[in-house]
């Protein structure tokens, strides 16, 4: 559980960064909090033959607002979800996540960005980002350039970044007012990554619902946006029968694995009790937020 | 309850602060992988990634070519240097392989050859450059087709892969079983799970060929010990010292011995160059021959139209995994020690297989084999009581040994030495308040909830003292005493140094035994000072194993006391002028009976014997340092238990299990314990918890799964799911004291008795459960998915799917 050999640099600022991943492209991996990169590298999973380790860039150490969203640049660590006052105020279904997530030793180092950017199918914000429509700004030399979240995977692990690209903050749209909102998961223990996860958010109009946004994880290659389930609500009077047509559709659309946790076939079973559960919270925090 | 100590007890019985954590908690304690020496070499191994194949060719030019690399060891050159690992004398030999793979690999994770160079960082790239050409064989993965005839051999000059059968009958079970009222049977199957302590396994070897000595350094829960015999040309000497290290719960025992003699030769090859291997926890996981207890069940019990158990039938067959190198298929003879749990059934039938299969060998691990035996007596007794339509307490209470009939022989002839099972259970039952919990599990039950109660009893034999009895077997009829030593001696301060064989792995070795030694002499803790005997020390022990520590150490450590005391008394009597049976010790001194009259204080005498020995009367050996060695006062071929002590406990559990999900809910969870006299109460409360956890990792998360092709799927935490402190309750705990008769201050071994109870605890609540839906879980491992399987057929028995889970 030794790493391969690998050239370690420890650039201080985006450009420099970006300078090396130009030089280096897909032989260079970014070390961020290291949660799921040191394990790999143990592992030898990664092999890279540079390791770019982005902890001193301290200019990308921020929460702040920008433009009706919340901007967190890539070296801020998951724990600040918890404890932010913007956040709390403009996206709290960031901190409500944050609760599913791991045990606070590693959200201590893991990054928000780290994250997103690894694209663990299991992981709760890769899930959050897309049910909000995030967005990651991607830099390098030749320039910066948005990419929404929803766009960021292309399969297993697999994300549509360039090798020579570094994501350097993520933006997370303010939620509506009155936006109800639920993150829910089934792990085998506390702070495991999850046998399957839904994410909700819904505003309503009046006594319909006039916005819903779902996402799922731990249910295909990548976290995705549960479109057809989004279309049946919008418009939709709030009602059990309707959250259990809901749940059977993403039950029947989405595409677990098999492992040694879980057959594909309970994940989906948990995909429909999940998706019931969240549909109710949600609806629940947005009549909350509609009343007070 | 007073505690029947031979003097006023002042630290004995109470819950003092431990004496060894202030350099554990500051990580001051030297473990193994702390230790630095010039010129050291670190180890990396290649290992199997089949799990049966036949090595072809091996080629280590490439890396015996990277810099940094000081020899590259293959199983082939291992074996012409070493003999295989120990297998079960007295029922397999020839079943083992070596330290390492040679000709064959027989599991995914086995070693084939081990670099040495100067970093492990070094070793593992050069590892990597080892080119094996393999001839992939079928691999044996399922027990039951393991004993087919048709099945491949894990051993080829074996006729197949049973690696032993054994029928033990007691009484007359097949008649009784024809006249039982009721029978009720059913297969059970326990989890392969292990010990997982913090620290995994570690050794720094150094063969001296001049000094013409070999050094371990290791992290064994066995100090002493030798591994000359497993050379060929063997050094002259060899000592294996212990370090302190971060728990073991039975897997630094022999798992620990091939990386020794692997690390040695290595060391040989490197001109006495010290040579450090750490295994890290995938290795662990996949390879330290440390799985335990993959077992399957087949049992049957008959009882009385009154619920009186009249016969057990119990049928297993064992998974060994690849090799029997650790002597752990022993576990298989364990229960025989405690067959019939804290029950009186006069008829009995065990009958045990084992097998080897193309996985990780198996290896010891607290409880010895107990626990999945209680796990199948407990979940019968419930089945029968629901059978009768008693309650699962009162069918208990009505077929216990009764306090009045101690000491109980069982059918197999071993002693259960003091108890009183009714007033534990009963206390247990109490404080659950078990009559509300009822109440509430109706309650809930008719909302639709999957509420599971259970009350388990389970019987822990404790202070293994000899090999004998049930366990000869195995040994090939020899049999063995187990004895331990101590020594003492004591300052012209009157400080007390004492030397004890114990591993400083957790369980307080030091604490309780100054607790005891301060208090038999009158003395602050403060003037007590514990520490490791050399590894040298000709003095007799056995060391951690059999949850025997409290019992042994304290005969060898109260042995040594009184040889102590009477030397004191005697000098003390020539200076005072006193006969000797006038003389008492109190107070750190000696004085006279009853307190009056004059007294030296115990550090004046030592001072005697150290400066003016020319006081001391002729007859005395004028040194202030006693050893004495306690052993057993049996004969080697007797029958009887192995273990002198008896603890026991009884656990309640309210669970509820999630109709949607499977996953099962630990609400509430209180234990009811007698290990006897208690040295240290919260040591005694750190042993069940830590059990109480590891009965919870195996019945809810723990187990090492593999596939068809005997690929191991649970190689690091991700997929070996220990249970953290977010799923283990505190458990509420409960004492009640039956001292020992046997032992000097009335203790009881109780290092393994939570992990005996809670699986069957767990286990028994979970189908208590999922009785409404009439359903039942045969797997011990309570893993979500399986539970919600048996959710979904009770709903297709139902022929309404959707009514379920509303």
């Amino acid at each position: 559980m030794k790493p391969v050999s690998f050239k370690y640099l420890k650039p201080t600022g985006l450009e420099e960064a970006t300078a090396i991943l130009a030089e280096y492209g897909a032989e260079a991996r970014i070390l961020a909090g290291g949660q799921s990169m040191m394990p790999m590298l143990n592992m030898r999973i990664a092999r890279p033959s540079v390791l770019v380790d982005i902890n001193e860039i301290v200019e990308l150490n921020y929460i702040r607002a920008s433009d009706g969203a919340v901007a967190i640049g890539a070296v801020t660590r998951q724990r600040r979800l918890g404890d932010d006052d913007l956040i709390a105020a403009q996206v709290p279904v960031l901190a409500t996540a944050l609760k599913c997530m791991s045990h606070p030793q590693i959200q201590n180092r893991g990054t928000i960005v780290g994250s997103i950017c690894h694209g663990d199918p299991a992981a709760e914000l890769p899930a959050v980002a897309i049910a909000l429509g995030a967005e990651v700004t991607a830099h390098s030399q030749a320039g910066a350039r948005t990419i929404p979240v929803a766009d960021l995977y292309r399969g297993y692990y697999r994300t549509t970044l360039e090798p020579n690209e570094l994501v350097s903050e993520v933006k997370f749209p303010a939620m509506p007012p009155g936006c109800g909102w639920s993150v829910v998961e089934i792990s085998r223990r506390h702070g495991d990554l999850a046998l399957a996860g839904v994410v909700t958010m819904i505003v309503l109009d009046g006594k319909e619902i006039g916005q819903a946004r779902l996402a799922c994880f731990g249910l295909g290659k990548a976290a995705h946006r549960l479109v057809e389930a989004e279309s049946m609500l919008t418009g939709q009077l709030a009602s059990g029968d309707l959250f259990q047509e809901v749940a059977s559709i993403v039950s029947s659309s989405v595409k677990p694995m098999d492992d040694s946790h879980a057959s594909a076939e309970y994940r989906r079973a948990l995909a429909a009790e999940l998706t019931q559960r969240s549909l109710s919270e949600a609806i629940e925090r947005a009549k909350q937020g509609a009343t007070s | 309850m007073s505690i029947p100590v031979p003097f006023k007890s002042k630290y004995v019985g109470q819950s003092v602060k431990r004496v060894e954590d202030p350099v554990l908690l500051t990580g001051r304690a030297p473990h193994i992988d702390d230790l630095e020496f010039p010129g050291m070499l670190h180890v990396a191994f290649l290992r199997s990634p089949h799990a049966h194949a036949k090595i072809k060719a091996i080629d280590i030019d490439a890396a015996s070519a990277l810099a940094g690399v000081e020899y590259v060891l293959t199983g082939d050159e291992l074996k012409q240097e070493t003999r295989p690992l120990n297998a079960l004398p007295g029922v397999a030999p020839g079943w083992t392989g070596y330290a390492m793979a040679a000709d064959k690999v027989r599991y995914a994770g086995e070693a084939l050859a081990a670099v040495a160079a100067t970093s492990r960082y070094i070793a593992e790239d050069a590892a990597e450059l080892i080119q094996v050409e393999y001839e992939i064989l079928d691999a044996v993965v399922d027990p039951e087709e393991a004993s087919l005839p048709e099945s491949a051999l894990v051993y080829e000059d074996k006729e197949s892969n049973v690696l032993f059968q054994r029928n033990y009958t007691y009484g007359e079970p097949d008649r009784a079983m024809k006249e039982a009222d009721l029978v009720v049977r059913e297969n059970y199957r326990f989890p392969r799970v292990s010990g997982n302590p913090l620290e995994t396994v570690g050794v720094i070897a150094r063969w001296d060929s001049i000094a013409d000595e070999l050094t371990c350094w290791t992290n064994t829960q066995s100090p002493g010990g030798s591994i000359r015999g497993f050379f060929v040309n063997p050094p002259g000497r060899d000592q294996i010292t212990s370090q302190p290290h971060g728990g073991s719960f039975g897997t630094k025992m022999g798992a620990l011995v091939k990386y020794e003699i692997t690390a040695a030769l290595l060391s040989r090859r490197c001109e006495g160059r010290h040579v450090k291997y750490i295994e890290d926890r995938m290795e662990h996981l996949l390879a330290s021959s440390t799985h335990a207890w993959d077992r399957r069940y087949e049992a049957e019990f008959g009882f009385t139209s009154d619920g009186q158990c009249t016969v057990m039938k119990v049928r297993l067959l064992n998974d060994v995994g690849s090799s029997c190198e650790n002597a752990a298929p022993s576990m298989c003879w364990k229960p025989l020690v405690m067959l019939t749990g804290p029950y009186k059934v006069q008829h009995f039938e065990y009958d045990m297989t084992a097998v080897v299969t193309n996985k990780t060998p198996e290896g010891a691990y607290r409880g010895y084999g107990v626990p999945p035996h209680t796990l199948v007596i407990e979940r019968l007794m419930d089945k029968a009581a629901v059978a009768l339509g008693l309650d699962v307490a009162e069918i208990r209470l009505h077929n216990f040994i009764q306090p009045d009939e101690f000491p109980y022989k069982t059918p197999t002839g071993t002693d259960y030495d003091s108890g009183n099972f009714p007033a534990v259970l009963k206390l247990a039952l109490e404080k659950a308040n078990y009559e509300e919990l009822k109440a509430e599990q109706q309650r809930r039950r008719d909302e639709g909830a999957l509420v599971g109660l259970s009350v388990v009893f389970g019987v822990e034999p404790g202070g293994v003292w000899a090999m004998t009895g049930p366990f000869r077997d195995w040994l090939g009829g020899m049999g063995a005493i187990n004895p331990e030593s101590a020594a003492i001696s004591i300052s012209a301060e009157g400080t007390f140094d004492v030397e004890l064989f114990y591993a400083l792995e957790g369980q307080g070795q030091p604490t309780f035994a100054t607790q005891v030694i301060a208090d038999y002499f009158g003395v602050t803790m403060e003037s007590v000072r514990v520490r490791q005997s050399d590894a040298r020390s000709p003095a007799p022990s056995m060391g951690p194993a059999g949850s025997r520590q409290a019992v042994v150490l304290t005969f060898a450590l109260i042995g040594a006391a009184d040889k102590l005391a009477a030397r004191l008394i005697r000098v003390a009597s020539n200076l005072l002028q006193t006969p000797v049976d006038q003389l008492e010790i109190a107070e750190s001194s000696v004085q006279l009976k009853g307190g009056q009259g004059p007294s030296l204080p115990l550090g004046q005498i030592a001072a005697t014997m150290t400066f003016r020995p020319d006081l001391l009367p002729d007859e005395i050996e004028g040194n202030p340092q006693v050893t004495h060695t306690w052993r057993a006062s049996r004969p080697v071929d007797a029958e009887g238990s192995p273990y002198l002590t008896y603890a026991n406990a009884c656990h309640v559990a309210l669970v509820e299990v999630d109709r949607a999900t499977g996953q099962t809910s630990i609400e509430k969870y209180v234990i009811a314990d007698d290990c006897g006299t208690r040295l240290n109460p919260a040591m005694v409360e750190g042993q069940v918890q830590g059990g109480v956890a590891q009965g919870i990792g195996a019945t809810l998360f723990e187990e090492y799964v593999y596939d068809e092709y005997g690929q191991p799927q649970s190689v690091t935490f991700a997929d070996y799911l220990m249970p953290t402190i977010y799923e283990v309750p505190m458990t509420e705990k409960h004492a009640f004291v039956t001292p020992s008769p046997l032992t000097p201050l009335g203790v009881k071994g109780t290092g393994e008795g939570a992990i005996h109870v809670t699986p069957a605890a767990i286990f028994c609540a979970i189908n208590d459960a999922l009785a409404p839906l009439g359903v039942e879980l045969e797997h011990a491992n309570a893993k979500p998915e399986r539970v919600w399987q048996l959710i979904q057929q009770a709903a297709n028995i139902d022929g309404n799917i959707n009514k379920i889970g509303e």
